[in-house]
């Protein structure tokens, strides 16, 4: 019987650790649904590790090949050459790419790490659905494939959740167009090898979208990458680009308030300070006026209970009255002496109404 | 001013007069033994079971005597005057543990003694009962209010932290947000008592409790929901006139009589004519004070509504007997036999008709009184101590059994509140003197709402090891411990940025040291706040009822509703000792228990967080 179970139930990147862990081979399928509808989503795993991933919701941009003509590491031309290949072959298109000698198999394997990271990371996203996994004893691992280790993907997994809502404070508005400010060069200055690769694709003329879609590292690290550029003063702003059919950023895992820039400008402690007046002003008015009795008093609390008390202690003196003649021959004059012979105490006399008849046995 | 009452009873009176002079004089001997004697003999003439107040002023004397001896033999005195009054039997348990403070065996006696008197009298065991019943319900209130604190204490940071972050935001989160502080003060808003307002409480922070605390949370409303209605129903109904005749038709039959018990039963069974058992212990009382064609009248009434009723024929018979007519009598028991042949009472006093008739009969007097003996050996036995030619003592006069006095006390309570007084009145109950409409039913409707609104939403959550509070997916879960990514990653030696790490550590260190602070100072606090601040929340609650519960019998298990009877004695002998032992006992196992149990919310890092400064 096949592996399955409920999103909700179990979180996706333990079940992809587990299936890493026991080293299986074959299909996990993920049937969810979010804002865009129902998606279907597929994992696949070679002798436990990550081979590729498909997922129905993923972007034109989300395509290997599509990511790959875009960064410019083959054209068109190249492109549509091997997606006829592929139909023919029916063979994986990073196969029929390397194999066509369009690209160098390293470069296929750079742009496969970042989609299948960015499909998991989207699969991740679905709260409910459920999950099925598929063992397939005849898989064969594809010629060019990633090969992940399931462990590293899902730390890499959460890597993204946990830094996301730090990137997004940072990053530059999407439509706005960069360039570079020539620090770098005037000190000599050399970047590392990723950061580079993000650098040289600010030209004056791309906007952040357009630099994110042609980067092959992916939009968490492009982001992060072009963040600390802006914020380091090696790139900067030139402009704002009208975008058509622009592709949409990584939505946040974590549901941040849309905040209102102006209202980010303004000092917080203002408004904490407007919070703790208005709780000052409603606790006044809650106590308003100034009896807190009602805290320790019910709305109908002691009523009864009082009745009943009376009546007891009413016979309670009767029987004391009683007491005190047989003992001393006279009946007390007042409740002083019945107190004071030790037949009753302080608070059975205390505000009792000496007028009000007993009737208890 | 006093109003000078009728003396109950005159014939008392004088016999204690007369050993108050005797004693005076010298002549009575050391207490006055032979007048106590006549009192207790007058008393069984007159057919009373119980002298409450002579027992108390001989209990009163007894403890104004040195001679330990003397008190003991005071005690019993009272025992004999009121059988049924507890503190006669404590007080005598009292005076022999000062003879001899080693002699265990008779305090234990005592109070066996003491708790069965409780179970004949009914109206002490109920004032007792529901001075026990105001103490432990205040105990389990209290424990709810502490319960709903702690858990408060334990969410409000989640709160605050979303509230902080509303304050944050925009125009809409800046709403949220004094939505929220207006949320916290509701309760004061309301002006709800503390018990609903720590509930409330719980209902605000329900999103951020665990199932287990959930499910006490809704136990605890329950409580609260019927607890106070239940002693406000009890107590009306004491108050009231159904519980008040059951309280005489007591007094009548077995207490001592008083006149205001014996005219208010009449003046009730004008009223409430189809009540027998008041009819009964109105007739029974008529004919022990003489007044037969009273007694006559009530018997025929009675016998009325319940002509196969073997009690009052034979009580009639035991009239007729004491009217001098032993004919009617012997037929009457002759009838009570057919009816019941088991109850060898009606033999008994058979028997005793058979004897006054005539000398023909007298054997077959004899067997009769055999076979009583066969049948009821206890109940002959007991009444062959008291036997007198007195018509008071010569014949078993048939009583409502204390179970029916029970039974009807009970059926009363329920006819009078209502089932529907606790399927419905209850939760339609006022709890708001500013809003009408805020009642118990309410609450039900917004754990539901709020069940049904949230399904499915990501929630706020504290990371058990760091204490960072966000709504980012769970690292890693591990029963209700959920760590947070970076956590997680430090964990696995993934986190490679150095500033993240430090700060993250710093803050797991920070957090660590304040929780280990609550973790040793609170279960030292109150029994089982330990338990729940560590997530053992079934177990700390429990702690807490019985302690406040123990607290609450203490502190208020005597003189909120006072007794009727203002007795001398202290009450149970050792009483006190042994709740303030177990009161420490519990503190002592609570508190080490708490100490010593693993917080089940926090998570000790696995890495060290030596060298970290705060």
């Amino acid at each position: 019987m096949a592996l399955e179970g409920e999103l909700k139930d179990f979180n996706i990147l333990e079940v992809i650790q587990l299936l890493g862990q026991q080293g299986k081979s074959g299909v996990l399928k993920v049937r969810g649904w979010d804002k865009q509808g129902d998606q279907e989503a597929g994992i696949y795993f070679f002798e436990g590790k990550i081979t590729h991933a498909t997922f129905t919701h993923r972007t034109r941009g989300d395509l290997l090949g599509e990511r790959l003509a875009k960064t410019g590491i083959i054209s068109r031309e190249e492109l549509n050459t091997a997606l006829k290949n592929q139909k023919k072959t029916e063979r994986f298109l990073g196969e029929t790419i390397v194999e066509g000698g369009m690209a160098e198999e390293h470069v296929v394997l750079n742009a496969l790490y970042t989609q299948v990271h960015e499909l998991i990371y989207e699969i991740f996203r679905l709260k409910e659905g459920k999950f099925q996994f598929t063992p397939l004893t005849d898989t064969k691992a594809p010629k060019i494939s990633t090969q992940l280790n399931a462990d590293e993907v899902m730390l890499n997994i959460l890597k993204m959740v946990d830094e996301w809502p730090e990137i997004e404070k940072r990053m530059p508005p999407t439509a706005m167009v960069l360039q570079k400010s020539g620090t770098l060069e005037q000190h000599g200055i050399t970047l590392s090898e990723d950061h580079d690769a993000v650098y040289r694709l600010v030209d004056g003329t791309r906007s952040v979208n357009e630099i994110v879609e042609m980067s092959l590292l992916g939009k968490f690290a492009t982001l992060e990458i072009l963040a600390g550029l802006l914020e380091g003063g090696d790139i900067k702003e030139k402009g704002t680009k009208k975008e058509v059919g622009t592709k949409e950023t990584p939505a946040p895992v974590v549901s941040q308030p849309s905040r209102a820039r102006a209202w980010e400008s303004g000092p917080e402690r203002t408004r904490y300070l407007a919070g703790l007046l208005i709780a000052l002003i409603l606790l006044l008015v809650a106590f308003f006026p100034f009896k807190r009795n009602f805290l320790w008093q019910g709305q109908h609390a002691g009523y009864a209970r009082q009745g009943y008390v009376d009546q007891t202690r009413q016979e309670r003196l009767e029987w004391g009255r009683m007491i005190f003649f047989t003992e001393k021959g006279r009946y007390p004059t007042n409740l002083k002496e019945l107190v004071d012979a030790g037949i009753v105490t302080e608070e059975d006399v205390k505000g009792i109404d000496v007028r009000r008849k007993s009737n208890h046995p | 001013m006093w109003t000078a009452p009728v003396p109950h009873d005159v014939e008392f009176m004088k016999v204690w007069a007369q050993r108050k002079e005797a004693l005076a004089a010298g002549t009575a001997g050391a207490l006055g033994e032979r007048q106590l004697e006549e009192l207790i003999q007058r008393k069984l003439d007159k057919g009373v079971t119980n002298l409450w107040d002579y027992a108390i002023l001989v209990m009163r004397e007894g403890k104004q005597l040195a001679d330990k001896e003397k008190r003991i033999k005071l005690g019993e005195f009272a025992q004999r005057l009121a059988p049924d009054l507890p503190n006669v039997y404590f007080y005598t348990g009292n005076a022999q543990l000062e003879k001899n403070r080693w002699k265990l065996s008779s305090v234990i006696e005592g109070n066996m003694a003491g708790f069965k008197a409780y179970l004949r009298n009914i109206p002490m065991a109920i004032g007792q009962g529901l001075n026990a019943l105001y103490g432990m319900g205040l105990g389990i209130l209290l424990a709810i209010v502490t319960f709903c604190l702690m858990v408060f204490f334990k969410r409000l940071p989640i709160y605050l932290h979303a509230l902080k972050e509303e304050l944050k935001g925009g125009t809409q989160e800046l709403i949220q947000g004094v939505g929220r502080i207006t949320l916290l003060v509701l309760p004061f808003l309301l002006q709800l008592n503390i018990v609903w307002c720590v509930l409330i409480w719980c209902l605000i922070l329900w999103r951020y409790l665990t199932k287990g605390e959930k499910g006490l949370v809704l136990l605890s409303f329950l409580f609260v929901v019927y607890l106070p209605p239940t002693g406000d129903a009890l107590l009306q109904f004491m108050a009231g006139p159904r519980a008040q005749a059951v309280f005489d038709i007591y007094e009548t039959t077995y207490g001592e009589r008083r006149p205001q018990a014996v005219e208010r039963l009449k003046r009730w069974v004008e009223d409430h004519p189809e009540d027998r058992d008041a009819l009964f212990a109105v007739a029974l009382a008529s004919k022990r004070e003489g007044d037969y064609p009273e007694a006559k009248k009530y018997y025929q009434q009675l016998l009325k509504l319940n002509p196969s009723d073997p009690a009052v024929i034979s009580n009639f018979g035991n009239l007729s007997l004491a009217l001098g007519d032993p004919v009617t009598a012997s037929g009457l028991y002759q009838k009570a036999i057919e009816l019941a042949p088991n109850n060898g009472a009606y033999y008994f006093n058979l028997s005793k008709s058979l004897s006054q008739r005539s000398m023909v009969v007298l054997q077959d007097a004899d067997q009769t009184f055999q076979k009583a003996k066969e049948l009821s050996p206890a109940v002959i036995g007991e009444h062959m101590e008291i036997d007198s030619p007195h018509p008071n003592r010569s014949v078993i006069d048939m009583t409502v059994p204390l179970d029916d006095l029970r039974n009807k006390l009970n059926a009363a309570f329920w006819r009078e509140t209502g089932l529907s007084y606790f399927i419905v009145d209850v939760w339609l109950r006022d709890l708001s003197p500013r809003l009408p409409f805020v009642v118990p039913v309410l609450f039900v409707v917004a754990v539901i709402g709020i069940a049904i609104v949230r399904k499915g939403r990501e929630e706020w959550w504290r990371c058990s090891q760091c204490g960072m509070i966000s709504t980012q997916p769970v690292g890693k879960r591990e029963g209700r411990k959920s760590i947070c990514v970076r956590c997680f990653r430090i964990i696995k030696g993934k986190e490679i940025d150095k500033g993240l790490k430090a700060g993250k550590l710093r803050d797991t260190k920070i957090f660590q040291i304040r929780m280990g602070v609550y973790d040793k100072l609170f279960p030292f606090l109150v029994p089982g706040v330990g338990h729940i601040w560590k997530g053992y929340n079934v177990r700390g609650l429990l702690y807490l009822c019985i302690f406040f519960v123990a607290l609450g019998i203490v502190s208020f298990g005597r003189d909120i509703i006072p007794l009727a009877i203002p007795l001398p004695t202290a009450g149970v002998p050792g009483g006190v000792l042994f709740i303030i032992t177990f009161l420490v006992v519990l503190y002592g196992v609570a508190a080490w228990g708490g100490y010593r149990k693993e917080g089940r919310e926090i998570t000790k890092p696995s890495f060290s967080l030596e060298g970290i400064r705060r």
